[in-house]
């Protein structure tokens, strides 16, 4: 037997039962619908930003300064008179790209040392889990706050800093799928019939670990919008102009008691969007690791 | 046991330095020479040159990095570039406002999360249930700077009940000056009988304390939730009905207790959750607490006091992680040796 | 004497958004005062759930109708409070595996205690006093350790005595043992039997003993009743009914077992398989795996009939003649049996 026909025999079955359960789960849950549905409007709101929103997010109007919500702002305009139904929908680009970025790094970096320490054991497996653990050692946000203190303000440096802070659980996850399998018969084969180690991780190992790296991926995503809002409303995420929800909640804070809108929308985007994320990654879990579905 | 517990503190020491070589690097690539910050405006390069060698920092970076290792293993912190003062001493100013805010936080957390949790569990699927399942969901995804305006909004600003941020209104902190005993305003105000400044302490702490709470409330009543259905599913749940014992018993002895060791994991880590939430709320309500301090110290490049910080909250957490898992043998006995 | 327990058509479905469970499907069974019922069925066949609704203790989403009788109070549809006065005081529970029955955070005295002063309303001095008697009473060794000790800390076999215990210091008049012996060493199940058959007779208890395994039931019960699927298909004395089995079902279970005298060769096991529950057959549900099912009985399901010799059978052909003596009823299931 080739390692091609074991693939062959693995993967249809689970594709066929992965496709049957989200489709009996689909038309139970309800909640995982609304989920999914609000979380393809936000992302349609997201691409198709430019041509919905009224004003430039970032323009300047000091004639609208402090505008109530009206038919002109539905959200009302902020201190220097930008639109904050503008700035909400180019805010939605924002956030959904820093799930993306951060959890697709974390990954990046988790994966490989999981794969490297569950694979070949013994004494790498231990300093590679002891230096993870020093990541998790940090109480959650303060080692991002560092570190993105550390590269400097801005984005790109928070989303980096979340992803390191966050490495460390997708190398358990990893190590933890890669160990159970290691000993399995299909790998036994595949290793006595000459297939390279690196051959092996990548198509054997990888694979059994991939369900919880996904599950764990759709819980985190939400986990990183939140995150990253918070760094950017003590300062040291988003910088102005960028339209992000955290930062114009920060940048409204002086007045927000008089003028609720500048606050009220951008947190209202982050719980929405935060909530369909969750619901769906909910969702996601259920589906793919159904020993989980008396608990959800 | 003893082998155990000296084995996690040494594992414990590991990690720390671990901690302190992460602040190191980090603190060494920082952008800002903090020697800008310590001198102020335009340094002649003399006095720049002088200020890095009395800080080490004209050495290779190894032998900065084993002189760091050093000091800190000397308990040296060092001082202050902001406020001029040993950062040990800057932390002990501020921690009592941290410690204050947190543990009553996670009081409240426990209090009010493991019985609606436990009620949750019973009624599982009951309206109660679908109730407190979908609140627990939309309660994780309201960020707690968020939660902490909005509650300011309401009680601040419309009703006009509470105060807007600080510990304690200056104008009672002046007139009414109680002894700092445990650094816990409403312990030392009420240890004073100043009722007015337990009043003025009670009604700051509301709006922070309600933040952290309602932001880590879910989690926790989650989990308990989650472990609940799960123990009274458990043979020996069915055996103390079959026996009569009342429900309460039931749940919150017979049940609840096997519940207890996941719970505790769960509350160590909100612990953890605590202390980076106060960050943020500590900085939303002006909380002189050492969560706003560290934001200001790593924003303004202020390095002792981050190094310092930084390594004090994460030694923090991984003790109460340590207690949590001694606690275990206290919970379940076939972890004890017979 | 009346009988303690008596059950009539008892039915319990377990309704789910797909399919329901029909675990019990019109039940009837009866259990005169000291007398040892054994109740034998495979797994999956309801006689577990029988036993559970005796006390009324069926989990949700368990729905629970008929009629059941314990001591003249009607279990089905009272409170809860109703209930509870009946748990333990008039009849107590034996469970299946006593390392899962006895919450492992707790001592066994404590769990002991906590029982007795519940059940007879006592002090729990005095409650200790009575467990402490009962452990003695069970035979265990060095009784005042054993309180202070943890599940975990005791082998599965003692774990089984103490759960007789905490049955037996309640004082009531039935005990109800759910394959008490089924998790245990083959060695430990014939100690545990014989013990529970001697408090039986000097305590003047009632018992439903509750098995899959009708090797225990012919030294220890006095009459028997089969479950299949949710039903049960024949009631009898043990000696009546193993000696001439009326019911194709309960012939089939009796060739499965190894017995004395009978030689291991006879040993066969029952084609097919347990009917699933959600979608049982229509009919006698033992139909399709029956070997003298006729005609009528994949259309009418047979109802339960008074057979000679107090017995009752649920078939259209049962094996032995309703007026037959016994001795000329065992010839056929000789036969059938094989050499």
């Amino acid at each position: 037997m080739t390692t091609e026909t074991i693939n062959a025999l693995l993967t249809p079955e689970r594709r066929i039962t992965f496709a049957a359960r989200a489709l009996h789960f689909a038309r139970m849950n309800v909640l995982f619908v609304v989920g999914s549905t609000l979380f393809i409007l936000i992302v349609l709101a997201a691409i198709f930003a430019p041509l919905i929103a009224p004003y430039d997010p970032v323009a300047i109007n000091f004639a609208d300064k402090l505008s109530p919500p009206t038919w002109q702002h539905l959200m009302g305009a902020n201190e220097l008179g930008q639109d904050v139904f503008s700035q909400v929908l180019f805010g939605a680009r924002t956030s959904l790209m820093v799930g993306v970025v951060v959890i697709s790094l974390a990954i990046a970096i988790g994966v490989p040392i999981g794969l490297l320490a569950g694979y070949f054991g013994g004494r790498l497996d231990t300093a590679l889990m002891r230096v993870s653990d020093v990541f998790l050692a940090f109480p959650p946000l303060l080692l991002p706050i560092a570190i993105t203190a550390a590269l400097g303000t801005g984005l790109f440096n928070a989303m980096a800093a979340l992803a390191v802070s966050w490495f460390p659980w997708y190398s358990r996850i990893v190590r933890g799928a890669v160990m159970r399998v290691k000993n399995e018969l299909y790998i036994s084969a595949a290793r006595a019939m000459g297939v390279g180690n690196v051959r092996i991780m990548l198509r054997h190992a990888l694979p059994n670990s991939l369900t919880p790296i996904i599950v764990q991926g759709s819980m985190d995503f939400g986990y990183a919008i939140l995150a990253a809002a918070s760094l950017s409303f003590i300062g040291i995420g988003a910088q102005p102009p960028t339209p992000e929800w955290g930062l114009m909640a920060a940048l409204s804070r002086d007045r927000f008691l008089d003028n609720w809108w500048t606050v009220a929308f951008p947190g209202l985007a982050i719980f929405v969007t935060v909530l369909a994320v969750n619901l769906v990654g909910d969702g996601v879990r259920d589906t793919l690791d159904p020993k989980h579905q008396s608990s959800h | 046991m003893a082998r155990y517990v000296i084995q996690r503190l040494i594992l414990m020491v590991g990690t720390l330095i671990g901690v302190l070589t992460v602040t190191f690097v980090l603190t060494h690539i920082l952008p800002g020479s903090p020697v800008e910050v310590m001198l102020g405006h335009r340094p002649t390069p003399d006095q720049v040159a002088a200020a890095k060698h009395e800080l080490g920092l004209d050495l290779p970076l190894w032998r900065q990095y084993l002189r760091f290792l050093g000091e800190i293993g000397r308990g040296q912190f060092g001082k202050s570039f902001l406020t001029n003062q040993p950062v040990l001493q800057d932390i002990s100013q501020r921690l009592m406002a941290t410690v204050e805010l947190t543990t009553l936080a996670m009081i409240c957390i426990i209090l009010i999360g493991v019985p609606i949790g436990v009620l949750s569990a019973v009624k599982v699927n009951s309206p109660i249930d679908h109730f407190v399942r979908s609140l627990s969901v939309a309660g994780v995804a309201l960020p707690a700077f968020m939660m902490g305006m909005l509650l300011q909004m309401v009680f601040y600003g419309w009703l006009g009940w509470l105060p807007l941020q600080g510990r304690m209104a200056s104008t009672v902190l002046l007139d009414h000056q109680f002894p700092a005993v445990t650094g816990l305003y409403l312990v030392d105000s009420l240890l004073a009988g100043d009722w007015v400044a337990f009043r003025d302490a009670a009604a700051h702490i509301v709006l922070p304390l309600a933040t952290l709470t309602l932001a880590n409330l879910p989690l926790v009543a989650r989990t308990t939730r989650n472990l609940m259905v799960e123990a009274l599913s458990e043979d020996y749940v069915r055996t103390a009905f079959a026996y009569s014992l009342p429900r309460r018993d039931v749940y919150f002895r017979y049940a609840l207790k096997a519940t207890l060791i996941p719970l505790l994991t769960v509350i160590g880590l909100t612990y953890g959750y605590l202390l980076g939430g106060a960050v943020v709320a500590e900085y939303v309500f002006d909380w002189p607490g050492i969560g706003g301090y560290v934001v200001r110290a790593i924003t303004q490049s202020d390095y002792p006091a981050a190094v310092g910080v930084t390594l004090f909250l994460a030694a923090a957490y991984l003790t109460i992680n340590l207690i949590v898992d001694l606690l275990y043998f206290a919970v379940d006995p076939r972890l004890r040796r017979a | 004497m009346g009988n303690l327990l008596e059950i009539r058509d008892l039915k319990i479905e377990f309704p789910s958004l797909e399919r329901t469970v029909k675990a019990v499907r019109g039940a009837d069974l009866e259990v005169a005062k000291g007398e040892v019922m054994g109740l034998v069925g495979e797994s999956g066949s309801g006689k577990s759930m029988t036993a559970l609704a005796c006390l009324g203790l069926v989990p949700p989403p368990g729905r629970v109708t008929g009629s059941v009788q314990l001591d003249g109070h009607e279990v089905v549809g009272a409170s809860e409070a109703e209930n509870e006065r009946l748990r333990g005081a008039v009849a107590a529970m034996i469970f299946q595996n006593p390392g899962k029955a006895l919450n492992p955070f707790f001592t066994l005295g404590r769990q002991l205690t906590d029982a007795i002063a519940r059940v007879r309303v006592i002090p729990r001095a005095e409650a200790e006093q009575a467990a402490l008697a009962a452990l003695t009473e069970v035979r265990i060794g060095d009784p005042k350790v054993a309180l202070h000790k943890y599940p975990h800390q005791v082998s599965g076999g003692q774990l089984q005595r103490v759960m007789i215990a905490m049955a037996l210091a309640c004082r009531p008049q039935l005990v109800i043992a759910d394959e008490p012996t089924t998790a245990l060493d083959v060695t430990i199940q014939a100690q545990v039997i014989v013990l529970l058959r001697d408090l039986a007779r000097e305590h003047g208890l009632t018992v439903l003993f509750i098995t899959h395994d009708l090797g225990v039931v012919g030294s220890l019960c006095d009459r028997l009743a089969v479950m299949y699927a949710g039903r049960v298909v024949e009631s009898g004395p043990v000696d009546a009914l193993f000696a001439s089995p009326a019911h194709p079902y309960t012939a089939s279970l009796l060739r499965a077992v190894p017995m004395l005298g009978r030689g291991r060769s006879v040993l066969t096991q029952i084609p097919g398989t347990v009917p699933n529950m959600a979608a049982p057959p229509p009919g006698c549900a033992f139909h399709p795996r029956c070997p003298s099912a006729g005609p009528r009985c994949a259309a009418d399901d047979p109802v339960a009939r008074e057979v000679a010799g107090m017995r009752s059978v649920a078939c259209h052909y049962p094996l032995a003649a309703p007026s037959g003596a016994a001795e000329a009823a065992a010839i056929p299931v000789a036969s059938q049996a094989g050499p």
